[in-house]
């Protein structure tokens, strides 16, 4: 029986790609039981300084200067972009704390890297009451190792990072609240896996995460 | 010519199936792409509907190319697909350069840059050369042949998204707006 060309060459580059795509999830596989590098982690390493940090207020474009410590009340910083649906449900959530009144005694600030016309793209970054400011240094980026978003900081009144890493959940955003002001920093946030739709993140320390 | 003209078309109907499927499966992601070259005023429905149909759209093309090779104008659907593909590229450079396209979903962390310009160009290239005309004996399949290409392309179709969704759980975080 003589097989056409077309169909010969079709099922080739079908089992091409699907040989492509085996590498893919062997790969993937392989990197799920290796621990991230350091210098892939997020966020800045816990009980240490928090970096002073200018930016841009959206959208007046007001420059203000934040120094951790120097603050009267403890900070929770959102490294956000309104293009980034995870971070549209963080934001959401900071902005049911904060019309709850449970982020009273806290300043909320979320800094974007995005330029401010895109907040126009998203509707939760539009009605948020929240303050927004645009990042102006690079070196912001660097010194909070916010090599992704969205990305949850918690800084205390003295200054020192209590918490660090991915949230999009009101009881994370309690979680960090409560790091804000807790007395010694909490041991491990950091983030185990985070799903863009559904986006279950984990931190690692269960008995400060998730709960209500 | 007829195989070239055949590996063409192959090449870039594997790439809508697999660049489709990938999409899917980060149905979210991609929807805040189109949100970027939709007016500012558009609804998130809309850019969701718009991104449901260009999924849709990406992996119909690609099956029915790889099912009915022979039918050319599929061929030229597929080629002015791949030109879109040049514009949107190119607005993305000129507006959104540096953002992630989530072309390929999670499986690739490709940004609007020259080299996609230059990529979606090459492509273009390709579908040029698979409208071309083949003999008809190499294309005439059976409706028994077409089941067993459609089978593979679930096939592929269903790995790509697997394979998305894979690499979307292993990360730390998100891609889109990865950096900051």
């Amino acid at each position: 029986m003589r097989v056409p060309a077309g169909l010969m060459i079709a099922q080739w580059s079908l089992l091409i790609g699907l040989g492509f795509l085996v590498v893919v999830l062997y790969r993937q596989l392989g990197r799920a039981f290796h621990r991230p590098r350091e210098g892939q982690e997020l966020g800045p390493p816990l009980g240490t300084r928090a970096a002073s940090f200018s930016y841009a207020r959206v959208p007046d474009r007001g420059v203000f200067r934040v120094s951790p410590g120097d603050e009267a009340e403890p900070v929770l910083l959102a490294f956000v972009d309104p293009t980034c649906p995870s971070c549209e449900r963080l934001v959401e959530e900071l902005g049911v704390a904060e019309t709850s009144g449970e982020l009273a005694d806290t300043r909320v600030l979320l800094l974007m890297s995005d330029p401010p016309a895109y907040i126009e793209i998203s509707e939760v970054f539009s009605r948020t009451t929240l303050e927004i400011g645009q990042i102006l240094e690079e070196k912001t980026i660097d010194s909070y190792r916010a090599t992704a978003t969205p990305l949850l900081v918690a800084i205390d009144t003295e200054g020192t990072v209590q918490a660090a890493g991915s949230a999009v959940h009101i009881s994370q955003v309690r979680a960090f609240h409560r790091a804000c002001n807790g007395p010694a920093p909490v041991r491990d946030f950091s983030v185990v896996t985070v799903n863009t739709d559904s986006t279950t993140t984990t931190p690692a320390d269960p008995s400060v995460a998730g709960t209500n | 010519m007829t195989v070239i003209t055949l590996i063409a078309k192959s090449l870039l109907a594997v790439v809508l199936i697999v660049a489709g499927a990938a999409k899917a499966s980060e149905l979210s992601s991609f929807t805040s792409t189109v949100r970027l070259f939709l007016p500012r005023a558009a609804r998130v429905r809309t850019a969701h509907a718009v991104a449901v149909a260009i999924v849709i759209a990406e992996l119909l093309l690609g099956a029915s190319s790889l099912m009915f090779p022979g039918e050319r104008w599929i061929g030229v659907i597929v080629f002015a697909t791949a030109c879109t593909f040049v514009v949107a590229s190119i607005y993305g450079y000129l507006n959104h350069r540096g953002r992630s396209c989530t072309c390929f979903g999670a499986l690739s962390s490709r940004r609007f840059d020259r080299f996609a310009i230059a990529r979606s160009i090459g492509l273009a290239g390709v579908g040029a050369v698979a409208m071309l005309n083949v003999q008809a004996s190499a294309v005439a399949l059976t409706m028994v042949d077409r089941l067993l290409v459609l089978i593979s392309v679930a096939i592929v179709a269903l790995s790509s998204a697997t394979a998305s969704r894979a690499l979307l759980l292993g990360r730390q975080v998100t891609s889109e707006g990865s950096t900051p």
